[in-house]
C-alpha cells in the first residue's frame, strides 16, 4: 500500500518563467518557417525561376531586397519557394516514417511471438543503415528530385518509430483493462485502434518533433551534394552550393540560405526538446543535446500524490 | 441441479526457459471444482499455489493442458475463436489491480458504453441509460460517469471495474484478489458491495490470501497448495474443523486483531517449494508438523471425509480428533 | 506513555512536523507528530494511504529521495541527541547503527548486486569498527539468527537468490549488525505470504524481547499491531490522532477514526455474510488548511465545535497515558450507556 509518493518528477519549477522566454525564440523562428513554408511563394514577389542575366550579382538593395544570385533571380523570391520545398519534403518523410513506423511497430506488438521477431530483426537491419549512405546510394541510383529524395530518406527514417511503438503496444496488450476488453467480447479492431494506437501515436508525435529539425538538415545536405532536390526548383541546400564559387565577391548569397538552414534547424531541435522533455513520459532529454547544455531542461522537484479519496454513498 | 460451472482434472502448465533448456512448471495439477449458480466459491493460498492461474485457465486466458472446463453445459477447455466468445460470455473478471484494470484514456461513460456495446446494445440512448443504471448499482454517484479513471480512488476504480464487467450481463464474476490493493476501511465497501451483488444471485469465484475476508463472502471454500487442492469445504466447517495440516496453519497464521490476549506467533517452518520442483508424495509434507513415513512415499488425494468436506491427507481423519479449532 | 516497562525513553520525538516543497507551497504531510518509545516496546504506527506514517519515520533519518525537498522541524531526541539538528556526516553514524530500518519490499531495499553477506558485513564492519573476517563471521552468526538455513552458504548469496522470506530476514539481519538500540519497520510483511509473514513477525518479536531493541512498526494491519505492539498511535491526515497501548486502543478505542477503523475489519471468526462497518467520505487533501478537525466531515460523532475548532490530544483519565484528539469522546460516553 503506498504511501503518499514522494516522486521525482516532472514538475514546473518556478523556472517556468524563464523557460518560456527562452523559447519564445526557437518558437517564433519556428513558426515563422512554417508560416512561410504555407504562404512563401503567395509572398515571393518574383518568379524564382526568371533568370535575368543583366542583373547578375547585385547585392541586396532597391530592386532585389536580398539581392540576386548568379543567373539574376531574385534571392527573396528563392529562399521563400525554398522554405515551402523543404517543408513538402520534412513533412512526405515525417508522414511515411510516422506510417510505416506505427503499422510496423503496432503489428509486432500486438501479434507478439514470431512475427515480433521478424519483424523486429527486419527493423534492427534498417535502424543499422547509415541514413546518408543510404540516401545517397539510392539517389545515385534513382536521380534527384523530390519524390526520390523522400524516399531515399523515409527508407531509413522509420525504424526508430516501429520501436517506439512497438514498445508502447507490447506493455499495453498486456495490461489488465486490455485482458478485460477481451474478455467483454469487445472486437480486436476496436482494441488495436481505439486502445493500443493512441497511446503509441503520443510518443511517436514526441520523437518526430526531435526529429523535424534532423530532416530539414538532411534534405538541406543531400541537396546540397547535389543529389536532392534538382535545380531549377530552389532550395536552400541547393542554393548554398550553387553560392560556393561566390563566397569572396557575393558573400550575401552564401550566408543567407546557410543562416536560414541554421536558424530554422537550431530552432527545430530545440523546440522539439522542449516539448519532448515537458510531454513526453519516458521520453529523455539526451544529457549531449544542446538544451541539456544550456541548462534548460525542466528541474526535477517531487511531485505529491494525492492519498485515496472515496466519493460515495455511505456503507 | 447442474451447477453453473464444472471443473474437471484441469491442468494449466507454463514454460520457462531459465538458464539451459526449458522448464515446465505445472500451475494447475489436476484441479477439479464445482460453482452452483447464485453461490460463492473462495479459493484461498499463497504464491505458487496456482490460484490465479486456475482463474484464468477457467476464462481461457490461458490455454489449459488437459482437463474439462463445463460452464452452463458447455465444455469451453477445446473452443476457440468466435465459439468462445460466445460461450464464455456469462463469465467475467475484476482484477486486483485497480490502477491497470481500468483504461487510463478514457471516460468511466465511455468505458461502460463500450463495453455494454460489445454485448450487443446498439442504440445510443439505451447504452447510457444502461451505464447509469450500472453505476448505481455499484454505489457510486453520476458524476463519476464523466471522470476518467486517473480522477479516482482505489476503491472507487474497483467499484467501475464490477460494473463493467456486471454489463456482460454475468453469471459468475470471477474476482481475483478484489480487495488486497486496497486500503483497509476501503475494502470493507467491496466487500459489502460483493456480499450485495451475491444477494442478487451472483455466482462468485473469489481468490485471496486474505482467510477473513474469503470467511465473510464464500459459501465453499477451497485451499490450493502447489497447484493442488487440498482441501474443500463448507465456509464454516472449514474454518471451524480444518481437515488438512496446511489449511490449519493458514488458519493459524492469521494474526487475530483482538486486544487483551496473548499471541502465540509459532508458525510452520520452511518455505514454499519451488513450484518446477515440488517434493515427492504429499507436497506439503516437508513443511508439515504431522508427517510420517507414508507422506514421503504416496501422494495423498482429495477425498471425501465426510460428506462435503474433502480434504487430500492421508490422516485426515486423525486431524480432526486434535484440539478443534487451531486457534 | 505509561511509565510501566521500559524505563527512560530512548527516542522523544516532539512536535514532528514535515513539509513538501512544491510549486503550490509547501504540503504538509505529518504535523505535531509526538511520542515516545522506550527499549524493550514496541510502539506501532497505524494508518493508511496518505496517513504520513511512513514519511513520518523516513524523517528520522533523513531518508528522502534524492533531489527531493522536504522541510522538517521539531525535535527527535535519540538518547538526548537531536536527530533533526544533525548534520548529514554527524547522521550517517546513526542510521544503520545505533536506529536501523527495515523496509517493506527487500527485493528492491537490498542492493542487487551485491551479496547478503557483504551488505551485513559492511553494516557490522562500519558500526561495530570490525575487521573483515570478524565482520563476515558476525554476518554468519546474524543469518543464523534470523534463521537463514545454511548461513555459511547464504551468505554468499545474492538477493535475487532468495526467496521473499529469505530475503526478508537478510534485510533484518542487516539492520541487527550495528546493534541498535531502535528498529524501525515499515510494513515488513506485507509483500510476504501469510505463513512466511508469521514466520517473520515471530522473528521480530523474539529478536525485539531477545535483544531489548525499541521498535517502531508502521503498520495498516490491526492484527500485526495485536500481534507484536505494546503501544500504539494512530496517524490520520499526518496528525496523531490517538494514543495508548495496544490493549487500551484496540479493546476500547475512543477516536471515531479508529473505531471505524476497527469496524471495517473482517475478523476470522465473523460468521458468513457480515456487513463491515465503511467509512463514508473522503480523506482530506494535503493542502486543505483546515481549522477544524480533519476527521469531522466522515464522523458519526461530530458536534458542531469540531469544524470550528481542531481538537487536541487530551488525554482520557489521569493514570494512563492514553490520549485521543476529540471533543466528543465517545468510549467516554458509551462508557455509561453499555
Amino acid at each position: 500500500m503506498s504511501e503518499v509518493r514522494m516522486t521525482l518528477g516532472d514538475v514546473a519549477p518556478p523556472r517556468d518563467r524563464r523557460w518560456r522566454t527562452y523559447m519564445l525564440l526557437p518558437g517564433l523562428i519556428v513558426a515563422s518557417f512554417l508560416l512561410v513554408g504555407v504562404l512563401g511563394p503567395a509572398l515571393a514577389p518574383r518568379d524564382p525561376i526568371e533568370t535575368d542575366l543583366a542583373a547578375v550579382l547585385h547585392p541586396p538593395g532597391s530592386g532585389h531586397i536580398l539581392g540576386t544570385d548568379h543567373l539574376g533571380r531574385d534571392e527573396l523570391s528563392r529562399l521563400l519557394h525554398a522554405a515551402r520545398t523543404s517543408l513538402e519534403a520534412t513533412a512526405a518523410v515525417a508522414v511515411i516514417a510516422l506510417t510505416i513506423g506505427l503499422g510496423v511497430g503496432v503489428a509486432a506488438g500486438w501479434a507478439g511471438g514470431r512475427i515480433d521477431e521478424v519483424l523486429m530483426r527486419a527493423t534492427d537491419l534498417f535502424l543499422s543503415l547509415p541514413v546518408l549512405v543510404v540516401a545517397l546510394a539510392l539517389l545515385g541510383i534513382l536521380g534527384g528530385g523530390f519524390w526520390n529524395l523522400v524516399l531515399a530518406l523515409s527508407v531509413s527514417w522509420w525504424p526508430p518509430y516501429a520501436r517506439l511503438a512497438r514498445g508502447v503496444v507490447t506493455v499495453e496488450r498486456r495490461q489488465p483493462y486490455v485482458e478485460a476488453l477481451d474478455l467483454l467480447g469487445v472486437r480486436r479492431s476496436r482494441i488495436l485502434r481505439a486502445h493500443l494506437l493512441p497511446p503509441a501515436l503520443g510518443p511517436s508525435l514526441v520523437l518526430l518533433s526531435t526529429d523535424a529539425g534532423n530532416i530539414i538538415l538532411m534534405v538541406a545536405t543531400l541537396s546540397f551534394l547535389g543529389l536532392g532536390i534538382t535545380p531549377p526548383t530552389p532550395e536552400w541546400g541547393q542554393m548554398l552550393v550553387e553560392a560556393r564559387p561566390y563566397l569572396q565577391t557575393a558573400t550575401y548569397l552564401v550566408v543567407i540560405p546557410g543562416l536560414c538552414i541554421t536558424l530554422v534547424v537550431l530552432a527545430a531541435n530545440l523546440l522539439g526538446e522542449h516539448l519532448a522533455a515537458r510531454l513526453g513520459p519516458g521520453v529523455e532529454l539526451p544529457r549531449t543535446s544542446l538544451a541539456a547544455r544550456l541548462g534548460w531542461g525542466p528541474a526535477r522537484g517531487p511531485t505529491i500524490e494525492q492519498p485515496e479519496s472515496e466519493d460515495t454513498r455511505a456503507g | 441441479m447442474t451447477p453453473l460451472l464444472q471443473v474437471e482434472d484441469l491442468v494449466v502448465r507454463h514454460s520457462t526457459r531459465r538458464g539451459r533448456g526449458t522448464h515446465g512448471v505445472t500451475a494447475v495439477d489436476g484441479v477439479g471444482l464445482t460453482i452452483d449458480a447464485g453461490t460463492v466459491l473462495g479459493i484461498v493460498g499463497e504464491s505458487g499455489s496456482g490460484k490465479t492461474t486456475l482463474a484464468r485457465a477457467i476464462l481461457r486466458m490461458i490455454d489449459p493442458a488437459a482437463g474439462r472446463i463445463v460452464f452452463d453445459g458447455r465444455d469451453i477447455a477445446r473452443l476457440s475463436g468466435a465459439a468462445l466468445r460466445r460461450a464464455r460470455r456469462g463469465m467475467q473478471m475484476v482484477f486486483q489491480d485497480p490502477y491497470s484494470s481500468l483504461s487510463p484514456r478514457q471516460t468511466v461513460g465511455a468505458m461502460l458504453e463500450e463495453a455494454i456495446a460489445a454485448v450487443g446494445v446498439t442504440d445510443r440512448a439505451d447504452r447510457r441509460q444502461q451505464a447509469k443504471r450500472l453505476i448505481e448499482r455499484v454505489g457510486l454517484r453520476q458524476h463519476v460517469l464523466g471522470r476518467t479513471a486517473h480522477d479516482l480512488s482505489g476503491g472507487q476504480r474497483q467499484r467501475v471495474a464490477i460494473a463493467r464487467a456486471l454489463s456482460a450481463r454475468p453469471r459468475l464474476l470471477i474476482c481475483d484478489e478484489p480487495v488486497s490493493a486496497l486500503d483497509v476501511s476501503v475494502r470493507a465497501q467491496i466487500v459489502n458491495l460483493l456480499l450485495d451483488l451475491r444477494d442478487d444471485h451472483l455466482a462468485i469465484l473469489v481468490i485471496a490470501h486474505d482467510l477473513a475476508i474469503v470467511r465473510l463472502l464464500a459459501d465453499r471454500v477451497a485451499v490450493m497448495y502447489l497447484g493442488r487442492l487440498v482441501e474443500v469445504a463448507d465456509t464454516q466447517e472449514l474454518f471451524e474443523r480444518p481437515l488438512h495440516p496446511y489449511t490449519r496453519a493458514l488458519i493459524a497464521a492469521v494474526p487475530d486483531p483482538s486486544p487483551f490476549v496473548e499471541h502465540d506467533l509459532t508458525a510452520i517452518e520452511g518455505e514454499i517449494p519451488d513450484p518446477a520442483h515440488p517434493p515427492s508424495g504429499c507436497r506439503f509434507r516437508t513443511r508439515c508438523a504431522f508427517r510420517r513415513q507414508r507422506c514421503a512415499e504416496d501422494d495423498p488425494s482429495l477425498r471425501s471425509i465426510d460428506g462435503q468436506h474433502l480434504s487430500a491427507c492421508h490422516f485426515a481423519e486423525e486431524i480432526s480428533s486434535h484440539v478443534g479449532s487451531p486457534r | 506513555m505509561p511509565d510501566e516497562s521500559g524505563g527512560a525513553p530512548v527516542l522523544e520525538v516532539r512536535d514532528l512536523r514535515v513539509g513538501a516543497m512544491t510549486p503550490a507551497g509547501e504540503v504538509p504531510l505529518v504535523r505535531d507528530v509526538s511520542y515516545d518509545l522506550r527499549p524493550g516496546r514496541t510502539l506501532a504506527i497505524v494508518g493508511e494511504s496518505g496517513s504520513g506514517k511512513t514519511t513520518s519515520v523516513l524523517a528520522l533519518l533523513r531518508l528522502f529521495p534524492l533531489r527531493s525537498d522536504y522541510r522538517v522541524s521539531g525535535t527527535a531526541k535519540f538518547r538526548g541527541t537531536d536527530l533533526l539538528s544533525l548534520s548529514d556526516a554527524a547522521l550517517r553514524r546513526f542510521r544503520g547503527g545505533a536506529l536501523a530500518m527495515v523496509f517493506q519490499d527487500p527485493g528492491t531495499s537490498l542492493d542487487p548486486v551485491r551479496t547478503v553477506g557483504a551488505q551485513i558485513a559492511e553494516m557490522a564492519a562500519r558500526h561495530l569498527a570490525l575487521g573483515r573476517r570478524p565482520s563476515r563471521e558476525r554476518a554468519i552468526e546474524l543469518l543464523n539468527l534470523v534463521g537463514v538455513p545454511n548461513p555459511r552458504r547464504a551468505v554468499d548469496r545474492f538477493p535475487h537468490q532468495l526467496s521473499g522470506g529469505m530475503r526478508q530476514r537478510a534485510m533484518i539481519a542487516t539492520a541487527l549488525a550495528g546493534h541498535p538500540a531502535v528498529l524501525i519497520a515499515d510494513e515488513p510483511t506485507s509483500s510476504l505470504d501469510v505463513t512466511i509473514q508469521a514466520q517473520v513477525l515471530g522473528l521480530l518479536k523474539r529478536t525485539s524481547e531477545a535483544m531489548g531493541l525499541a521498535t517502531i512498526l508502521i503498520t495498516h494491519d490491526v492484527g500485526i499491531v495485536a500481534a507484536l505492539a505494546d503501544d500504539v498511535a494512530v496517524l490520520y491526515a499526518g496528525r496523531i490522532v490517538e494514543r495508548g497501548t495496544r490493549d487500551e486502543i484496540l479493546g476500547s478505542p475512543d477516536h471515531p477514526y479508529t473505531q471505524a477503523l476497527l469496524a471495517s475489519i473482517p475478523r476470522l471468526d465473523s460468521p458468513r455474510g457480515t456487513r463491515l462497518g465503511s467509512i463514508p467520505g473522503i480523506p482530506p487533501e494535503l493542502h486543505d488548511a483546515q481549522a477544524g478537525c480533519a476527521f469531522e466531515p466522515r464522523c458519526p460523532h461530530r458536534i458542531e465545535r469540531c469544524a470550528l475548532e481542531r481538537p487536541p490530544l487530551d488525554p482520557l483519565d489521569d493514570a494512563s497515558g492514553r490520549v485521543s484528539a476529540c471533543w466528543v469522546h465517545p468510549s467516554l460516553t458509551a462508557a455509561g450507556s453499555r
